[in-house]
């Protein structure tokens, strides 16, 4: 589904973190590590808690550097975050004090975009991540999974190259992800971005991804890179397909396999 | 859960009770009248005052002289305490510098100045609204940079990802998120310049409310120092209401998500 222009390229990137006191071992969160997505693709990445794929997208979206190595997202060598980079986070991160329609457009507003375009932009946004009609509601006024969605339309009012979404829907019920998969599916149809997904949800990643990064304990390399098979457009009713439960299995087995390898 | 009509009933009694307890105590031959002078008593006072004034100044005056030092000690404290807060909050080196000054200087009480404050300012106002500002100024330095560095990285970088610079990251993001610390830095910092201007009153002032309770205690005009204290009570529980309707307005967003 994705065009074949590389969007993100990581070339032996490592990342290490100092000890807690001098005498400590530096944390290697990453070492050598190489990725390579295209324009428009879904890339997840699973992998055991604690491999580097939460600093991975750290560092793409330019809130850490790389220790070394090379990080370019569309050629460009990256230098600090940037709107065309942005983040869903799993953790609360909308301004509490501001409602979703002020939410939404602070970013473009306060970059001195022009106000009528960025309406237009962000009425269209907003419906199609499911909240029209809220945009005057407050963060707190809104469910769990309400929240994520504005988060995603913050994003993806600057027309991002790629979003980043780091674990968005971890926090959230079974049957409520189950939707949020849907609103992601819809928003990718309809302004095809680049999509770096983490999670550990291996359902999660087979519904939404083209491609499929296992990544190994840490530091963490990438152990296989999976292409799944599934024709766009899709729906939840994917789980049911025997292909789904064969991968899943695979999957999980890779990833169980890597879990037992640390206890060692 | 009990209903809140029922809540503020109780309440309502509670006060008409005490008064009453205070009553029947003051009537019961128990304590000597010229101690504990009996509610009625008060209210004849207060009309007594409220007529002749104290001290050869209406009790407007008195109020107005409180009111006056503790508000300049307090907005002296704010205005100058909440940017500096702010700012020592988001540079390590200088809170590094500030933090153990304060640490030394917070639970010294600032009565203790007292004295050298006169020595250094005099017995006018300059002292008693120094005094006032020093010991509200370092509630609202510590609170507001407390504040500022317990404000979530996450929205920190929520910000910088849609690609707010570092001056509209710092007004847009860090100081609304720091409002409920400052807040509260401002609520503490209130209560403690009402408290202070009664103390600093008492060194030398010819009027205000700390003044009457000294002057009048001194003639053995009880009733003249009752009234000085229900009316400290008052207008500390007038103001402390203003500021909590401020805050439920201003951070209507606060502790509900």
């Amino acid at each position: 589904m994705s065009s074949d222009a590389v969007l993100i390229a990581a070339k032996g990137l490592s990342k290490r973190y100092p000890g807690r006191r001098e005498a400590d071992p530096p944390t290697l969160a990453l070492e050598s590590f190489d990725i390579t997505v295209s324009a428009q693709e879904v890339a997840c990445v699973v992998g055991p808690s604690g491999c580097g794929k939460t600093t991975l997208l750290n560092m793409i979206a330019g809130f850490e550097t790389p220790t070394s190595g090379s990080l370019t997202v569309k050629g460009q060598a990256v230098i600090g975050p940037h709107p065309d980079r942005s983040v869903v986070f799993q953790q609360p991160a909308l301004f509490p004090w501001l409602t979703v329609w002020d939410n939404v457009t602070l970013g473009p507003r306060l970059r001195g975009h022009d106000p009528r375009a960025l309406e237009a932009s962000a009425r269209k946004v907003l419906l199609s991540v499911g909240l029209s009609g809220f945009e005057r509601h407050f963060p707190y006024q809104l469910s769990g999974g309400m929240r994520q969605r504005v988060q995603l339309a913050r994003v993806l009012v600057a027309s991002p190259d790629v979003i980043l979404m780091d674990e968005p829907f971890g926090a959230l019920d079974a049957q409520t992800r189950v939707v949020m998969h849907e609103v992601v599916l819809r928003v990718w149809s309809e302004y095809r971005p680049t999509i770096f997904f983490i999670t550990h949800d291996v359902e999660e990643a087979l519904i939404l991804a083209d491609y499929i990064y296992v990544m190994t304990r840490r530091p963490g390399r990438i152990k296989e890179r999976i292409e799944v098979p599934f024709s766009r457009p899709r729906s939840y009713e994917l789980i049911g397909d025997p292909k789904f439960a064969a991968l899943r299995a695979r999957i999980v087995g890779i990833l169980r396999d890597e879990w037992l390898e640390a206890q060692e | 859960m009990k209903s809140r009509r029922y809540l503020n009933l109780v309440s309502a009694l509670a006060i008409f009770g005490f008064i009453g307890a205070w009553w029947l105590l003051a009537n019961s031959g128990w304590v000597r009248p010229e101690f504990l002078p009996s509610p009625p008593k008060l209210v004849e006072t207060f009309v007594e005052l409220l007529d002749k004034g104290y001290g050869g100044s209406p009790i407007e005056k008195h109020v107005g002289m409180s009111v006056m030092r503790a508000i300049s000690g307090f907005m002296l404290a704010v205005l100058i305490g909440v940017p500096f807060g702010i700012l020592i909050g988001r540079n390590d080196t200088a809170y590094a510098i500030v933090a153990p000054i304060i640490g030394f200087l917070r639970p010294i009480p600032p009565i203790a100045f007292a004295t050298l404050f006169v020595f250094y300012f005099g017995i006018g106002e300059s002292s008693k609204i120094g005094l006032i500002f020093m010991a509200a100024f370092w509630y609202v330095v510590l609170n507001c940079s407390d504040g500022v560095r317990a404000v979530p990285l996450t929205l920190v970088r929520a910000g910088q990802s849609i690609g707010l610079t570092s001056s509209q990251l710092f007004f847009r993001v860090i100081v609304p998120a720091a409002m409920p610390a400052i807040m509260t830095a401002l609520r503490a910092a209130s209560s403690i310049s009402w408290t202070l201007v009664v103390a600093s009153e008492l060194l030398g002032a010819q009027a205000g409310l700390g003044f009457i309770i000294l002057d009048s205690a001194q003639y053995f005009n009880v009733p003249a120092t009752f009234i000085g204290i229900v009316l400290i009570g008052i207008i500390g529980l007038i103001w402390e209401l203003l500021l909590s309707s401020m805050q439920r307005r201003v951070l209507h967003w606060q502790g509900q998500s």
